[in-house]
């Protein structure tokens, strides 16, 4: 190798100095291209999404309603927060929303995956059928459901008529209201994270399934010690990413309750919705952004510690 | 192989496409004076607004407004993210909700000294009262929806039932014509800025009030607040006459509800959608010893005050709706169905207005929308709310409600 | 195809019809479920032929009496329908390709290759999923806005496509995928990034047509931040398009749900098309290419 400093004349120059390059990048080659591989993404969140996170830090320290000057509050907003019924009675939402929700997906799109895996008569179809929710976009969900959903003429309280059970308030009650959505939340992504897990499916090579079946192993023996734990990385960015989508729900609350009846559907991110959008509390919303960001971390990382799998093996 | 290269060329001519494609389809400003003009956008309205502005920018050389409609739901989350990030429009539409939020920031350019005289002494009073704060006027008005009880005047015929014209006999009324595929009234059930607008009458004849004149007191937690709020909740849980969901989708002429408490500008749509339907409309029921009340919505025409052309904004904001009548009529009658705020323009759509007698007739005792900022809204809202939903008595939900808010008003001291 | 061996094989021994009856109740289970996920979007797709005074009538009316095919003829004329189709299209279709390409080097690079910080890089990368868009629409603006890109293609365009759950999937797949078909092209000489597309990224086509499908409807559907970035009629996508025909005088239930139907459809088809990738196998047998 060229000692650095060393002059040389142009063509030369350029060839030890290619050389030199060349060498470098074969000896860090894995740094390099994962470096390479890496840089579009990452810059690209560090604009798009980084920038503004930080921007919310900093903005949660201040009282701004965005039109006049920011006044400095230091850490009164989050002190606010602590003591604000409405985060908290947010957060029990939220939370009551999640441990419903998680479950219910994840059990829901694995078992869908499972069955639709399999030589089925008409698999494509029920392939396509399942997955046609995630096509419904927002807008629409709201007139789907509010029509569908509506106590006293709605199409499923008149299905229901018909085999002698009661009309059901769904949405427009305290009780079901976030039972409701928790299940209309279900029927959309049902069909999305189970297209997720049936490409994970795919990656375990027909070989091992016939050496399973050459061994004897049953259909459950199967799942439970060669389909499960080959899963396990696809599992757990359903099961992390379904949790995290969870405590941010927001559409369907918008579309569909605005966060009634008497705010029995009031979760977290609507609440930071309105501060922000409504009430003009920017600095108090980013503040209740930052404190949701960190609860994520903290999931996330015991999600993770649970699971063990999402490390590089 | 060919495959996989394919995918990518593709790619890359994407890419390429791209980066020359990037400008997108901002209009080419010239050496013209350009403004931004936001409303409210449903594009069957848009057509007649968008005349408007093209004859505006034919007749006045120099200067562009560009004309850019917003969808109904987002209108406020727009607002509120275009004037934060100074990407907010030069001229725009308000209604009561935003009024007092721009009023407050300074968004909204004191239009007083720009108010021409004759156009002052040609709009209701009320409406310029409505939009006037601390002496300033703030915007310019257009229209005024009135509220009132929408009814099926065949069904109420058939049945040999007239219009209620008190509290008591409209439960009476509805428990009458209430059958299990028909309701006997709707009222709003969704929490939100339209509940409390139709909720605010039955406060007001009831003598009650939210908050004092000079926004100091709080005066909801009273007596006459506990009787309002009761009353609607007593329709939907005692009486069991009015739906605990009002997503019913103009119920009264699909037969599903026989009253509804609704606004003037239905009269248009029922006519053009259930040409067989006999809309009724009468003033909504008092309580004992109340006084006929209602509310009216409407929008008007605000100027943004960091505008860089403030004049030019000026000259359109007035042009729009204030000058020439024959520009506003086809808009309030036709379009929008509504009552104009200005005398001159009803009387040329004195035709119109006859047709529509009953609506007129509840202007004479219409209050406009209350501008109260989003957290009175709010307040109002729980109130509502629990007592709808949570059977919560009404003192008690008069009670916390009225805390907030004196709470809030305690705090409230805005620099205009 | 594990347990679908023949009828026969499994019957062997036992009586035929426990079997059989698993397979019916099953069978009824899924065709239940489809019907459940089918009904609204076919309610959805005949509604919007509907008039509007059929639309909500009690009983509910399921077929249209009268096709008025003239919704989708109103909503074409009552505005740029056509160019809101073209703007998402052309917006979902570029975030879609490009991003296919970053998150597959990102996820590959994550997964695969050893660098001192990659654990924390993962970590930092799935965090930014913790914020929700509403808390960081402002100062996402007002970046956008310093790039020129207000009212542009390019805000529309460039601030979609890094994300990171298509990064996180991306890792998860390679990390599962089996190792012997890398290390034979490592051994053979094949360099990194070599490995990389020549190898590693064919087998991951089930997730690629997987994350085509979702980066294309996320894109096709998203609302609110196009919302946010473009003002002018003729830069609108088509679900603000949807979205303005809403309004609480007069909303126009018939022409939204026209408008819908027609929305929904560039989406069924990709997924139709990529259908087939989703359940492709691999086989360790025999390497590609």
């Amino acid at each position: 190798m060229q000692a650095p400093g060393a002059t040389t004349g142009g063509p030369q120059g350029l060839a030890r100095a290619w050389r030199r390059a060349r060498d470098l990048f074969r000896r860090h080659e894995e740094a390099a291209v994962a470096g390479l591989f890496l840089a579009p993404d990452v810059l690209g969140l560090a604009i798009f999404v980084g920038a503004p996170i930080l921007f919310a830090l900093y903005v949660s320290f201040f009282r701004w309603d965005g039109l006049s000057p920011r006044v400095w509050a230091g850490a009164d907003n989050y002190r606010q927060l602590l003591a604000d019924p409405k985060w908290w009675s947010s957060l029990e939402i939220t939370g009551s929303f999640v441990l419903l929700h998680v479950p219910l997906l994840f059990g829901a799109s694995l078992a869908l995956a499972l069955l639709v895996n399999r030589k089925l008569r008409g698999r494509d179809f029920f392939r396509t059928a399942y997955f046609g929710p995630v096509a419904i976009s927002l807008v629409i969900m709201s007139i789907l459901w509010g029509y569908i959903l509506e106590p006293s003429f709605g199409v499923l309280n008149y299905t229901l008529g018909l085999v002698g059970i009661g009309p059901q308030p769904w949405l427009s009650s305290v009780g079901q209201a976030l039972p409701t959505l928790v299940a209309i939340s279900a029927w959309k992504f049902m069909g999305y994270y189970m297209v997720i897990f049936l490409a994970g499916l795919q990656n375990i090579p027909e070989e091992y399934y016939e050496a399973a079946r050459v061994d004897g192993a049953g259909a459950w023996r199967t799942f439970w010690s060669l389909t499960l734990p080959l899963l396990k990385p696809v599992s757990f960015f359903v099961l992390v990413i379904i949790m995290i989508r969870s405590f941010q729900v927001f559409d369907q609350v918008y579309v569909l309750t605005q966060g009634g009846p008497a705010y029995s559907t009031y979760v977290v991110v609507y609440y930071i919705y309105e501060l922000a959008f409504r009430f003009m509390r920017l600095g108090y919303a980013s503040g209740a952004s930052v404190a949701l960001f960190l609860l994520l971390l903290v999931l996330t990382v015991a999600a993770n510690r649970l699971f063990r799998s999402g490390a590089v093996d | 192989m060919a495959h996989r290269l394919a995918r990518y060329e593709r790619a890359a001519v994407l890419l390429a496409g791209l980066l020359l494609m990037g400008p997108g389809a901002t209009p080419s400003i010239g050496a013209e004076v350009a403004l931004t003009f936001w409303r409210v956008g449903v594009p069957d309205r848009d057509v007649y607004i968008q005349k408007l502005v093209d004859q505006y920018n034919a007749s006045h050389p120099g200067v562009k407004i560009i004309h850019e409609p917003v969808p109904f739901a987002q209108y406020g989350d727009k607002l509120s993210t275009g004037f934060v990030t100074g990407a907010g429009p030069d001229i725009f539409w308000v209604s009561a909700g935003q009024f007092t939020k721009f009023v407050d920031s300074g968004v909204a350019l004191p239009l007083t000294r720009y108010f021409p005289e004759a156009l002052k002494k040609d709009l209701e009073p009320v409406t310029l009262s409505a939009v006037t704060v601390g002496g300033q006027v703030y915007s310019v008005p257009m229209e005024m929806d009135p509220v009132g009880l929408i009814y099926d005047k065949k069904l109420f015929r058939e049945k040999g039932v007239n219009p209620p014209k008190t509290w008591d006999e409209l439960i009476e009324v509805a428990r009458k014509l209430k059958t299990p595929q028909r309701w006997g009234v709707v009222v709003e059930t969704d929490p939100g800025y339209f509940q409390n607008f139709l909720w605010y009458p039955w406060l007001w004849q009831a003598g009650g009030s939210v908050i004092s004149d000079d926004w100091k007191r709080s005066l909801f937690n009273s007596p006459t607040t506990v009787k309002a709020l009761e009353f609607w909740g007593d329709l939907i849980n005692k009486h069991k006459v009015a739906p605990a969901s009002s997503k019913l989708r103009d119920p009264v002429p699909n037969g599903l509800a026989a009253m509804q408490e609704i606004g003037m500008w239905v009269a248009g749509i029922y006519r053009k959608n259930y040409p067989q339907f006999e809309l009724g409309v009468a003033p909504l029921p008092i309580p004992p010893g109340g006084q006929p009340v209602t509310v009216y919505g409407g929008w008007s025409t605000m100027v943004n005050a960091k505008s860089k052309h403030i004049d030019e904004a000026v000259k359109f904001a007035f042009w729009l709706f204030g000058e020439d009548q024959a520009r506003v009529l086809p808009w309030t009658t036709e379009i929008r169905s509504s009552v104009a705020a200005r005398r001159s323009v009803r009387k040329l759509g004195e035709r119109f207005y006859e047709q529509h007698a009953d609506w007129m007739r509840l202007i004479e005792s219409a209050r406009p929308e209350p501008r109260y900022p989003p957290e009175v809204v709010e307040a109002v809202t729980e109130a509502i709310q629990a007592v709808l939903f949570r059977g919560t008595p009404g003192a008690r939900a008069a009670a916390m409600a009225s805390d907030k808010i004196q709470a809030f008003l305690n705090a409230y001291a805005p620099k205009r | 195809m594990r347990a679908s061996a023949s009828l026969s094989d499994r019957t062997q021994g036992r009586g035929l019809s426990p079997q059989i009856a698993r397979w019916a109740v099953l069978y009824a289970a899924l065709c239940l479920l489809a019907v459940v996920t089918i009904f609204p979007l076919l309610w959805m797709v005949l509604s919007a032929f509907k008039s509007v005074d059929v639309m909500f009538r009690y009983p509910p009316v399921l077929v249209p009496p009268r096709w008025q095919f003239s919704n989708f003829r109103e909503v074409f004329e009552l505005s740029p329908f056509s160019r809101y189709l073209l703007n998402s299209f052309y917006v979902a279709s570029t975030v879609t390709v490009v991003a296919l390409l970053l998150h597959s080097m990102a996820g590959y690079a994550l997964a695969r290759l050893r660098f001192p910080g990659n654990r924390v890089m993962f970590l930092m990368i799935v965090s930014t999923l913790f914020i929700p868009l509403y808390a960081i629409t402002i100062p996402l603006f007002l970046i956008v806005q310093q790039f020129g890109w207000v009212n542009r293609y390019w805000g529309l365009i460039v601030p979609s496509i890094p994300n990171a759950f298509g990064i996180f999937l991306f890792r998860q797949f390679f990390l599962s995928l089996p190792r012997e078909l890398e290390d034979a092209a490592r051994i053979d000489g094949c360099g990194r990034i070599g490995t990389f597309f020549r190898i590693a990224l064919p087998m991951a086509r089930p997730i690629t047509a997987t994350l085509a499908v979702f980066f294309f409807l996320y894109n096709w559907d998203n609302f609110f931040w196009p919302l946010i970035v473009t003002s002018s009629t003729d830069m609108r996508v088509v679900q603000v398009g949807v979205a303005a025909f809403y309004d609480v005088y007069n909303p126009r239930w018939n022409l939204m749900l026209a408008g819908a139907s027609i929305a929904v459809v560039p989406s069924f088809v990709l997924f139709f098309l990529l259908q087939r990738h989703l359940v492709r196998g691999i086989q360790l047998t025999g390497l590609k290419g």
